[in-house]
């Protein structure tokens, strides 16, 4: 009979997913077994994004994840054990990503070296170097990323819709943040950032994939366990967006070829009921062959592409509908046509099929996002990051209980002209057309 | 899965011509299937567009039933069903659940044995595709490439695309029956490959095809209608050429030569090792110099492509720079090219990638999806499924003298192209 020589306790159970809590320093764990391959995905959560960042430190905690490649005491260039090295090395599949709520560390690698990359993203939790000299080699890396997403039109339109949808609130910015924050932040001001989340009790690891539950307890006890929860409150962000009461409108224009529509309107936080009937809705209006805006737009070859986005976030967040116009429209009658079908479903309602296409859809991409281990740790890093991570495993049964009502219901209640924020993405020739 | 992925794949051919692979792993009710047959661009002999949209059309319609009544029928059950045409072959991938096999089967063979080809749906493609190719048109990597590509190789080669403006023009001069006849033609068992990875039961796979499939023409499409004996231009010098896009803030820059060989060539391993070494990933030469050290991009890479099917392929650099370090970005990449070329890689670094090659093999059977890919391009190569063990040998045998003669022998740096494309 095993005893257990950790200090983790176990929390709760959801999905195939056991949740355990360390006892001394509160790290939160998540392991799911999964023996499918002989491969295992490792990722560190920490909930810190974008929102939490200010003016003239915008897209710090993006820059800081890049610094966090750096190096750490344990494992840097010098000793000859550079992170990318010792873990691409072995055949892993390493990254890390930043969005507006949370920022991730994540390693796919065979299951024989789990160890190592306990150990890198346990040495960089309280021990990354963080210094000038590699801020000011990294910023100009991160401003080529900046520069890189300029190039794209939709990406340009959609910073502008957000940072007109949000005035108080940090969902203003992207994650990216503005340039000249990117250029200009001090690294006294990212190693504060780094010093104020980067602890066990503002993160949660994952472990997905073929690996012994007792064992890796024991690892990552050995390897987190001896770093302590951090010493003062981890602070939250409590600046709320103010009502907004008018429709507003962003333009970008720019040259180009294809020009944009971009319809925008406020919807609730992750962990609102409504949210699910909203993912319904996305589907009824973009998800496939049958959806209104397929046969309405792309059916018409009045545009090229589309797509409807209501990502769950931890704060308020946006129902947006995108759409490339490849025909003679314009933006404005594009748009118009947009509400005209959302006024049909405010009106109407959806159809008990479309109901149950959209939730077959959903049936199925819920099994398709637990092929393999990195599929896994990716979605649950995101409810993670809305602030509860069984919004992952309970996705389906709430999705299960959306009537048409309730679909309809809230098409009425968010879809509304005085929460909406519209963005044209024009093109210099077009915009010479309509001028002429 | 840890020993022989290849003795773990069934395969069988339940219906002439067409070649079926399985595999069973351990994930719950999801299945991927992929599959190919020969009929891409490269078939495409008066209009140079026609390949293409004969693929893109195949979802918008059957006889049996319009594009509406497809899309139904796929999502009330949550499956993906997708075509696409590459450079020689029609490919074909979904996604479903274990009991939907059936369906998407029988939609299968459905959408590639009759097509619709309606009119008023390939007028509305057509607007659609013209529109997606203009904006091709300001993407500064899609620029850059396509002009590396087109001044690398004689018009013919089939590793010479053709120009945007070229497709937006043959899209004005085609009309359905040019896909009927394309069709008809090309599409059939011969070369019909079809592998389904996950949940899966390969007997009872085999009965949905021959059930759907069975009395599909059987026809001859080779690769050998479309290889052209042509060879990669050579330049006796370094030629360089600027791509200008108005309004962009990063700019993409390739640089390479022809290789003169193809994937079957005894000597392509270990230039592709060499390869691998200069700028395969993040750890590789180009990404902790140019990136790491010098912070000159966000990313950059050396890839080798184009060799498939007996062409001779190409090495190229590919980076992406802010226009007012472009100057500094060459001079730094021709820093490391020197580097790599006088002095060969180390024995450090061939372990190192030796090891990154067979690690990044097994994180690779992760995936549904994955697997499938693997298996089908290795058959796809006419390879037997063993190659998929034998590679990692292969890779593991790879001798550092062989490979630093390889670099010398295949690469020349004096015999180059690179392409500027963006707001210079």
């Amino acid at each position: 009979m095993r005893t257990n020589k950790h200090n983790f306790e176990r929390v709760k159970e959801s999905g195939g997913i056991t949740e355990y809590r360390h006892k001394i320093n509160d790290l939160t764990v998540l392991l799911l077994k999964k023996k499918s391959a002989p491969v295992v995905t490792f990722m560190v959560t920490y909930l810190v994004g974008s929102r939490n960042e200010a003016i003239g430190y915008t897209g710090s905690t993006h820059l800081l994840e890049h610094l966090m490649f750096k190096g750490s005491t344990r494992f840097n260039k010098k000793n000859g054990t550079a992170i990318w090295s010792v873990l691409q090395d072995v055949g892993a599949i390493i990254n890390a990503t930043t969005w507006f709520d949370r920022t991730n560390y994540f390693e796919l690698l065979p299951k024989e070296h789990l160890g190592k990359a306990v150990q890198i993203e346990a040495d960089r939790m309280r021990s990354a170097f963080i210094n000038n000299k590699d801020r000011e080699s990294e910023m100009t890396v991160v401003r080529n990323e900046f520069e890189r997403g300029e190039n794209d039109p939709w990406e340009a339109l959609d910073k502008n819709i957000w940072a007109t949808a949000y005035q108080a609130h940090p969902y203003h910015h992207s994650t990216i943040g503005w340039r000249s924050d990117i250029e200009n932040v001090s690294i006294e001001r990212l190693k504060k950032f780094y010093d104020t989340y980067y602890w066990p009790n503002n993160s949660t690891i994952s472990v997905i994939g073929d690996f012994e539950i007792e064992e890796t307890l024991d690892l990552l006890d050995k390897e987190f366990g001896a770093i302590s929860k951090a010493e003062h409150q981890i602070p939250k962000m409590y600046t709320a967006e103010p009502k907004q009461e008018g429709p507003r409108k962003v333009i970008v224009r720019r040259n180009g070829e294809m020009p944009i529509v971009g319809v925008a309107h406020k919807i609730p936080e992750g962990r609102n009921k409504d949210i699910f009937a909203l993912q319904i809705l996305g589907r009824v209006l973009g998800n496939g062959k049958t959806s209104r805006f397929y046969r309405r737009f792309i059916d018409s070859g009045k545009v090229a592409d589309m797509s409807v986005w209501s990502h769950p976030l931890h704060d308020n967040g946006l129902f947006i509908t995108y759409l490339f116009i490849s025909g003679n429209d314009t933006c404005e009658e594009i748009e118009k046509e947009v509400l005209e079908e959302y006024s049909i479903i405010q009106s109407e309602g959806i159809h008990e099929n479309e109901l149950l296409r959209a939730k077959s859809q959903i049936r199925a991409e819920t099994a398709f996002s637990r092929d393999g281990s990195y599929a896994v740790a990716s979605n649950l890093n995101e409810a993670i990051a809305l602030g509860d991570w069984t919004f992952f495993t309970t996705y389906l049964d709430n999705i299960k209980k959306v009537t048409t009502k309730d679909v309809q219901r809230v098409a009425q209640t968010y879809l509304v002209e005085d929460q909406s924020t519209t963005g044209f993405f024009v093109t210099h020739s077009t915009s010479k057309k309509a001028k002429g | 899965m840890t020993t022989s992925l290849a003795k773990q794949v069934i395969k069988s051919t339940p219906i002439k011509g067409l070649n079926l692979y399985s595999l069973v792993t351990g994930v719950d009710d999801v299945v991927t299937i992929k599959g190919s047959f020969l009929g891409g661009d490269l078939f495409g002999k008066g209009n140079i567009i026609v390949p293409e949209m004969a693929a893109l059309m195949l979802d918008l319609g059957t006889k049996k039933r319009d594009k509406f009544e497809i899309g139904s029928t796929l999502e009330m059950v949550g499956a993906r069903l997708g075509f696409s045409s590459g450079r020689y072959r029609v490919h074909f991938s979904a996604r479903c659940l274990k009991n939907d096999i059936g369906l998407v089967v029988e939609l299968l063979s459905e959408q590639l044995m009759e097509p619709a080809y309606n009119k008023n749906d390939l007028q509305s493609m057509i607007k659609r595709r013209k529109a997606e190719l203009k904006k091709l048109k300001e993407d500064t990597r899609t620029r850059a490439i396509e002009t590396f590509l087109r001044e690398l190789y004689p018009e013919k080669h089939p590793n010479s695309p053709p120009s945007l403006n070229s497709q937006i023009n043959a899209l004005g001069k085609i009309n359905v029956n040019d896909l009927k006849e394309f069709q008809k033609k090309y599409y059939g068992l011969g070369s019909f490959n079809i592998c389904f990875v996950g949940d899966v039961d390969h007997n009872s796979i085999e009965q949905h095809l021959i059930k759907h499939f069975d009395g599909w023409d059987l026809n001859s499409t080779s690769t050998k209608q479309t290889n052209k004996k042509l060879s990669a231009n050579t330049f006796g010098q370094h030629i360089q050429k600027l791509e200008h896009i108005p309004d962009k803030s990063s700019c993409d820059l390739i640089t390479g030569h022809g290789i003169g060989i193809d994937q079957e060539q005894k000597d392509y391993y270990s230039v592709m090792m060499g390869q691998f070494i200069l700028g395969g990933n993040f750890s590789a030469r180009l990404m902790s110099t140019v990136r790491d050290e010098e912070g000159l991009t966000y990313g950059i890479q050396s890839t080798i492509s184009g060799v498939e099917e007996g062409n001779d392929g190409y090495w190229y650099i590919w980076g992406t720079f802010p226009p007012e370090k472009i100057e500094l970005a060459k001079l730094s990449i021709e820093k490391q090219l020197k580097l790599w070329y006088k002095k060969g890689v180390t024995a450090n670094e061939l372990a190192a990638k030796k090891a990154t090659i067979c690690g990044n093999y097994q994180v690779g059977l992760d995936t549904t999806s994955g697997l499938a890919t693997r298996i089908l391009t290795t058959v796809q190569r006419g390879k037997r499924l063993s190659f998929m063990d034998e590679y990692l040998d292969i890779i593991n045998g790879l001798k550092l003298q062989k490979i630093n003669d390889a670099i010398s022998q295949y690469c020349n740096l004096e015999n180059r192209i690179t392409v500027i494309a963006g707001s210079l």
